[in-house]
């Protein structure tokens, strides 16, 4: 309770007095305003991205913030009206707008996916909606492509790895997002996806696979709520990833999670948690570290 | 010695640990039941692979809650967790009238076993906000709680998604630890 208030009692100075004096010093020393500095200062596009992410959010003035949020806010608009706000001459700093342009882009790109995410993640599984029905069908001829699916409700789904007769109700918090992103899986990557499949049918180290898969859309889906996915779509050579652009993500995590899965050589399938977590924190370590990018081998050839 | 761990041994009376195991079938709120007792978001839950555990801090007893996952892949496993087991919670689908008998097999199960022998037991008729939800006195005449004998228990109606009836049921767990440790 004391450090909570202690920690808000900083923030509240730093916020209200010590970063507009800092900022305020700056500028007169160095002749450039923060965002400027910035351009100067970073080289590498993942801490310069955010750094720029966070001095337009802490900005005073609403126009400013506008530039990192507002998605109908016209990109070629918002850095000519911050190079205008902020006085600075195109001709003298001439990184400065493409530069600035290239990180907005990016910004903009990683909020509409969270958006977008979120949307598709609030979406109940709905067995009324005919659109939810046939993706679920086509999931099951996805995987088991050898075998037409016997009928909608049955034991069957748990030859899938869902929990019993009706996946309907694994999906929870996920929502349609969890079936979206095992269903990319075997579209884009379908090699991959029933190789994966298979091995979860390991006879010592198996998993329920439709499961672990939810879960992992879990995990990936709390990595860019949390904005931990910033360092991995900030380095892309995409200027302006997009949803699918999450769903290779999640493709990567589900992929390595498996073989990672495997070669920890679990006891039993209540180690899941321990593991869960002990994958995660490695995945945070990688995109805390130069080569930011959660890519396997697999997805070399496809965008 | 910092302030905090200071002010933490001036508390007079140290918590009292229980083990709580939460259990039931698949689908039936263990996990967002599990976060709504220790105050946590409930709108990210995933189905449980394996088992989640929290310690939750209620009125001078520090709940260490066991939740594990009901799919019947994972029934088996329950037994590893059932030694030391202070209060056993067991959650049921209230509008998941198709599975009334399978969940009331489970539950016998659970009661005849030896290491859970005279453990309290805690039954919560989950998702009442349901317009399909079975009332808790239809649920516990359906499951024949009444020849329960050889243990206190209780059901309690409640709904995880609005907190409903949470309450009351942790009120039940403390007064009934209360009396057993004392």
């Amino acid at each position: 309770m004391l450090t909570d208030w202690l920690h808000e009692w900083w923030t509240k100075l730093y916020f209200v007095l010590l970063r507009p004096m800092l900022k305020w010093l700056l500028r007169h020393v160095t002749g450039k305003c923060e965002l400027l500095r910035i351009t100067y200062e970073e080289s590498d596009r993942v801490s310069r991205t955010k750094r720029i992410e966070s001095s337009l959010n802490y900005s005073s003035s609403v126009d400013v913030r506008r530039c990192a949020t507002d998605s109908d806010y016209d990109i070629s608009e918002s850095v000519s009206n911050l190079m205008k706000l902020k006085d600075v001459v195109p001709e003298v700093h001439t990184q400065f707008e493409p530069t600035l342009k290239d990180s907005l882009l990016r910004i903009r790109a990683y909020n509409k996916i969270l958006k977008e995410a979120e949307a598709l993640r609030t979406t109940k599984y709905d067995a009324e909606n005919k659109a939810h029905e046939k993706q679920l069908t086509e999931l099951w001829s996805l995987y088991k492509s050898d075998v037409p699916l016997p009928q909608r409700v049955g034991p069957h789904w748990q030859e899938l790895g869902f929990q019993g007769h009706d996946p309907k109700t694994d999906f929870r918090g996920m929502g349609m997002l969890g079936l979206q992103q095992l269903t990319f899986f075997a579209v884009n990557y379908p090699e991959s996806a029933v190789r994966v499949f298979s091995q979860s049918h390991h006879p010592q180290y198996g998993f329920s696979f439709a499961i672990v898969a939810i879960n992992i859309t879990g995990m990936g889906f709390e990595l860019l709520r949390k904005r931990k996915l910033r360092p991995h779509f900030y380095s892309s050579e995409k200027a302006e990833p997009d949803l699918t652009d999450f769903h290779h993500v999640y493709c990567y995590l589900l992929h390595d999670f498996t073989q990672f899965w495997l070669s920890e050589k679990p006891k039993d399938i209540m180690e899941f948690s321990r593991l869960h977590n002990k994958f995660l924190k490695q995945v945070k370590q990688k995109l805390k570290s130069d080569s930011p990018t959660l890519r396997a081998a697999f997805q070399e050839d496809s965008s | 010695m910092g302030l905090l761990s200071l002010l933490r041994k001036l508390r007079s009376h140290p918590d009292l640990e229980l083990r709580i195991l939460l259990l039931g079938l698949d689908n039936s709120g263990k996990t967002t039941l599990l976060k709504v007792l220790a105050s946590e978001d409930i709108t990210h839950i995933t189905p449980t692979q394996g088992f989640n555990i929290k310690s939750v801090q209620s009125k001078g007893f520090k709940l260490n809650v066991w939740d594990i996952g009901g799919q019947r892949r994972i029934r088996p496993y329950w037994k590893n967790y059932f030694e030391n087991t202070d209060l056993l919670i067991y959650v049921i689908d209230s509008s998941d009238r198709k599975r009334f008998e399978e969940t009331g097999e489970e539950l016998t199960e659970l009661l005849e076993e030896e290491k859970l022998a005279g453990v309290p037991v805690l039954i919560f008729a989950n998702k009442q906000d349901l317009l399909t939800a079975a009332k808790a006195s239809d649920i516990a005449e359906g499951l024949n709680l009444n020849a329960i004998r050889d243990r206190e228990w209780q059901i309690q109606a409640c709904s995880a998604m609005s907190g409903e009836g949470v309450k009351e049921g942790v009120e039940w767990m403390t007064k009934t630890c209360n009396s057993r440790k004392k």
